[in-house]
């Protein structure tokens, strides 16, 4: 903020008071005094050293104090509407009351304790003619900017407030039944604002030896500017006099004050800022005030904290003190502007909030720029492992295809690859269905061969892929159906790929075997025939575990006739078993 | 100042702070624009591994399955039935096995019907098709282990790929002199009668000019063995 400053220059500033006797002027380099003068008038031999300064530092901007004589504080009453509504009103009747071009302002006392209870404005107003007039015709062919004017008497409430604040004076006045300093402008300011405890006042009064104008006598209540009066200290040059001037001053003041007093009067406390010639005539246990402060311009200073090395115990003025005061306190109570003046600020105000805009996004952007930057950082990292990465694949992929070559190597030389592909493929989904008739005839002739021989087969075979059917007995008729359902589901697969089986179900297979047996009863022995007959159904079911083998049922009635020494049975193995279908239909 | 100074006023108020936004923005600018370079040659490395990973992942499984096949195709070799190049189900070399089988195990009269060869819709490729047809054969013997050792030697020695789908056999419930007679004669030796379904399946290879060459080789119809 600092290295804006000093680029901008923003702290450094003009400090104009403006009276009846001339201006006083006084510049600031970021809250500093460098430079103080007095001019009476605007002529160019006389204004030399002004302009030299103005020119030397045309950034630096100006505050304008309006000191002149040429100030009228009006009290008026504004009906009750709410306090905002008040303020509206009471702006409105100040633009009626006084010219458009007159400096002006409304400011809210309180509210009267009986009654309507109306809100109570003091309309201050100033010409903006006379002295005032041609000093801002003075200043404002330079270029630097009047960022505001006001009026001295509204705005001196800042001294008195800076002095309360100050630990001494708390310690001088040894009042501590009272809210501390700040505590007691926002009880103030609450009385001003909404009008509660309405039934007491709480005055103060300054009066201030200027070299612009004279003694300048202002009365606030409850911290607002209720009235001033400046008394011309021309042409007067005894000391005892002009104490004898203010005591007479400030007493009449108090007269008039109890007079106007919208409420009783809580307390009056006087402020005195005038040279140490003056003070030792002035009587103060004449005055009939609650407390007094009584300092000297650079007493002033020093309490404030804003000593310079321009200021002098010997001063007799308080203009530079108070400016001083006004450099380092940016606190204003009314903030006027003329046309000129007013035109001008809208501008800067504007560019202020632009620049403002501006500077606000540059760390935002920095950051910004931080987080790119630790993108970019991350990147760079990032990009090397990956490309590492990139650089071991390759090399990972040049082994897999030399892999892959060997692979194809190992088929010999001038062969389709492809074409083998996919006939070991076919064949491999065929393979798994291919059973011999042989194999099973031959375990069933292997059961029992002296006993039992085999007189007829029908052996039945049926392949199908999983999911289909298989539990039916197979036919014919069956298994042409079977292929053909086949064929039409699977067709759609069977479209341009290298391997059609990838996504096809397993083929299995089904057969079923039909075994005419004659069973040799040659001995005629019942209990024999049943024992052989036990004997050989038990090795049927141990031949096939994985088959449902069954064996037909021995004749109930037959006699021992030569016929029937040879019993035909009938033997059925199926694949796969009944339990095993079912198994597979629930595992589908 | 008055608001008609007011440009000059402007332009030097306002200079600095966009001299320095402008600085700024070009940092900014210039960094992200190094930032998003970065980023984008991250992504491209990103796609080039994905593509490679993709790449790597055919080649793993064309390696598995060049290694499945082999294993497959040796045993195809081992059977002596398969060759490097297939024509579909060739009849005539099948007739004479056939013939020549009847001879050795005395089979009588053999019939044999051999439906339309076709195409098998689940093994239509593009380098291959299935071709299969139904052969029915019926004979007779007098001994029901020739006719299992003569439909033995079919299913070894034929080309293709053979698989019985049916097998009916019977045999007389008595053997009289008339019977015997007659096989010692030779004649009306039909003792066991017999009926075979085949289901005749062989390899069929399509010949096509722009077929990819896997490893950039070309059939030559030639057996490796």
């Amino acid at each position: 903020m600092q290295f804006l400053q000093k680029f901008h220059k923003l702290g450094n500033e003009f400090f104009f008071i403006i009276g009846e006797d001339g201006l006083v002027f006084s510049y600031f380099v970021e809250g500093v005094m460098k430079a103080r003068g007095f001019f009476t008038n605007q002529d160019i031999e006389e204004t030399k050293d002004l302009r030299r300064w103005l020119m030397g530092d045309p950034d630096a901007k100006i505050s304008i104090f309006v000191d002149s004589i040429d100030q009228t504080y009006t009290q008026r009453s504004i009906p009750v509407v709410g306090f905002w509504g008040a303020n509206s009103l009471a702006q409105n009747r100040l633009q009626k009351d006084h010219a458009k071009q007159q400096l002006k302002a409304a400011l809210p006392v309180g509210r009267l304790a009986k009654g309507r209870r109306d809100y109570v404005y003091i309309f201050a107003a100033a010409s903006h003619e006379g002295v005032v007039g041609n000093w801002l015709k003075f200043l404002l062919p330079f270029p630097n900017i009047i960022k505001g004017i006001h009026l001295l008497p509204i705005e001196l409430y800042s001294v008195i407030e800076a002095i309360k604040i100050h630990p001494a004076h708390k310690a001088l006045t040894n009042n501590n039944t009272e809210p501390a300093p700040k505590d007691a402008a926002k009880l103030e300011n609450k009385n001003k604002l909404t009008g509660e405890n309405p039934e007491l006042s709480k005055w103060e009064l300054i009066l201030v030896n200027n070299k612009s104008g004279g003694f300048r006598q202002v009365a606030y209540c409850n911290g607002t500017a209720i009235f001033t009066r400046l008394l011309s200290s021309s042409g007067t040059v005894d000391d005892d006099v002009i104490a004898g001037n203010i005591e007479q001053e400030i007493i009449s003041s108090i007269e008039y004050l109890r007079r106007i007093a919208v409420t009783d009067v809580s307390s009056i406390d006087l402020y005195l800022i005038i040279p140490d010639t003056i003070k030792e005539y002035l009587r103060t246990n004449r005055l009939g005030v609650t407390s007094i402060s009584v300092y000297n311009p650079h007493q002033l200073s020093l309490k404030l904290g804003n000593a310079d090395p321009l200021t002098k115990n010997k001063d007799r003025y308080a203009d530079p003190s108070i400016l001083a005061l006004f450099a380092t306190h940016k606190k204003r109570i009314a903030l006027l502007h003329v046309k000129e003046t007013r035109q001008v600020m809208h501008v800067v105000n504007a560019l202020t909030a632009t620049t403002a805009t501006i500077y606000a996004s540059i760390p935002i952007m920095g950051i910004l720029s931080l987080w790119q930057l630790f993108g970019v950082v991350n990147g760079v990292i990032s990009l090397s492992d990956i490309k590492q990465q990139l650089a071991n694949l390759n090399a990972q992929l040049t082994a897999k295809k030399q892999e892959k070559n060997k692979s194809e190597s190992q088929y010999g030389k001038d062969v389709n690859i492809n074409t083998i592909k996919e006939k070991a493929y076919i064949f491999s989904d065929i393979e798994g269905s291919l059973i011999s008739p042989l194999f099973i005839i031959h375990k069933v002739a292997g059961i029992s061969p002296a006993i039992v021989k085999i007189r007829e087969i029908n052996w039945q075979y049926d392949p199908v892929r999983e999911g289909t059917e298989i539990g039916k007995p197979s036919n014919p008729q069956n298994r042409r159906r079977n292929r053909a359902e086949q064929n039409l589901s699977l067709q759609a697969n069977a479209n341009n790929s290298t391997n059609t089986l990838n996504n096809k179900p397993k083929l299995v297979y089904k057969y079923s075997g039909n075994f005419t047996i004659v069973f040799d009863n040659s001995s005629g022995n019942y209990a024999e025939l049943v024992d052989k007959y036990s004997d050989y159904s038990r090795r049927l079911i141990a031949t096939f575990p994985d088959h449902s083998a069954e064996i037909s049922s021995l004749p109930q009635n037959f006699s021992f006739s030569e016929e029937e020494t040879k019993i035909k049975l009938s033997v059925n193995i199926n694949f796969p078993k009944i339990e095993d279908v079912k198994k597979r239909e629930l595992k589908l | 100042m008055i608001i008609s100074d007011i440009k000059g006023y402007t332009i030097s108020r306002l200079t600095p702070p966009f001299v320095i936004l402008v600085i700024t923005l070009s940092i900014l600018g210039s960094i992200a624009a190094l930032h998003y370079s970065y980023k984008l040659g991250y992504q491209t490395q990103q796609v080039a591994i994905t593509k490679i990973n993709d790449e790597m992942g055919k080649i793993n499984t064309e390696i598995r399955q060049n290694n499945e096949a082999y294993i497959i195709w040796q045993k195809l070799l081992a059977k002596q039935t398969i060759s490097n190049e297939n024509k579909g189900l060739q009849t005539d070399p099948v007739r004479k096995i056939i013939e020549d089988q009847r001879i050795i195990h005395k089979i009588e009269k053999l019939d044999t019907k051999l439906s339309t060869p076709r195409t098998n819709p689940d093994y239509s490729n593009k380098f291959v098709q299935l071709e299969e047809a139904e052969v029915t054969m019926t004979f007779t013997n007098f001994s029901d282990a020739n006719i299992f050792a003569f439909i033995n030697e079919l299913l070894l020695k034929l080309p293709g790929i053979w698989q019985v789908t049916s097998l009916e056999l019977s045999s007389p419930e008595t053997i009289d002199e008339n019977l015997l007679n007659a096989i010692r004669n030779g004649t009306n030796a039909d003792v066991v009668k017999a009926k075979v379904e085949f289901l005749w399946r062989d390899f069929k290879d399509i010949k096509t000019e722009d077929s990819p060459q896997s490893g950039g080789r070309r059939s030559n119809a030639r057996n490796s063995r």
